[in-house]
């Protein structure tokens, strides 16, 4: 068997290993899945590195979850007439 | 509510889409991405916001209560786009599922150490504008459950019941959209440059 079968079965493919990072993000892992991560993490590089990929999409999902709009993005006059229009006959 | 109350709460709310209309404007289409999209949505909050006129306390000001009633739209918005795109869902699923061989490890694509050279990437306002296009590329439901997650820091059950899955399925949905993150960001910005 080559050493990746091997790793596979005892410590997590990369595609489980990966899930497990993000399960962490919201959810405790158990002490079994926690050993497993802790050890494919150690000899997986690709994967080492995507736990700081991970964090990094992280930090830019929130900061783009509180951008706000381009302040050159006006909602036009024609529709905020009709807006006041509505409230009007509401 | 007596005519004359409802009269004046009508004129303070028609001051204000000439006053937040605009913010309201350009935050619901950096999130969706519709210029269509954000005007309905607009509309919809200021006519919410005439029928719930009780529910506005003082104590928030206007502009944070109206963005709070804007975001619920928002998460509408995805909600009833979600349920008419599972075969997208399906496809990209195949996509992320192809990041890896066989044994389910990784496929190697020479990027891998792209990202630590990269510092103060945040800060870089194009980098920001391609991550705008990638959120646009998740499919609305993993859309919906990151923003759930992010804008309202819902908790996991929660999201769960609006999303009508199981807690596996949403750490599934947290899992893919990330992967697919991941790939988008690599093609357009770490490939790229």
């Amino acid at each position: 068997m080559n050493v990746e079968k091997v790793m596979t079965k005892m410590l997590l493919s990369c595609k489980e290993a990966t899930f497990l990072i993000e399960k962490k993000s919201v959810h405790r892992l158990s002490v079994v899945e926690r050993f497993r991560l802790y050890f494919h993490v150690k000899l997986c590089l690709v994967c080492n590195l995507y736990q700081h990929q991970s964090k990094t999409i992280e930090k830019a999902i929130n900061k783009w979850v509180n951008t706000e709009g381009n302040p050159n993005d006006i909602l036009p006059k024609k529709v905020k007439d009709q807006i006041v229009e509505k409230i009007t006959e509401n | 509510m007596s005519d004359l109350s409802n009269t004046t709460n009508k004129e303070v709310i028609k001051h204000w889409v000439h006053i937040h209309g605009d913010y309201l404007y350009g935050w619901a289409y950096h999130k969706t991405g519709s210029r269509e999209t954000a005007e309905d949505l607009v509309q919809e909050v200021f006519l919410a916001a005439v029928k719930n006129f009780d529910g506005f306390k003082q104590e928030s000001t206007p502009k944070t209560w109206l963005l709070q009633i804007l975001n619920n739209k928002i998460v509408d918005h995805y909600r009833k786009s979600a349920k008419k795109t599972l075969p997208l869902e399906d496809q990209v699923h195949q996509f992320t599922d192809s990041l890896f061989n066989a044994n389910g490890n990784w496929k190697s694509n020479g990027l891998e150490e792209a990202w630590s050279h990269e510092t103060n990437l945040l800060d870089d306002p194009a980098f920001n504008d391609v991550m705008n296009v990638c959120m646009d590329d998740l499919p609305p439901r993993w859309r919906l459950a990151v923003i759930s997650k992010y804008i309202f820091d819902k908790e996991t059950l929660e999201i769960c019941q609006e999303l009508e899955i199981s807690k596996t399925n949403y750490w599934q949905v947290l899992h893919r959209a990330k992967l697919l993150l991941k790939k988008c960001l690599e093609i357009n910005w770490f490939g790229a440059n």
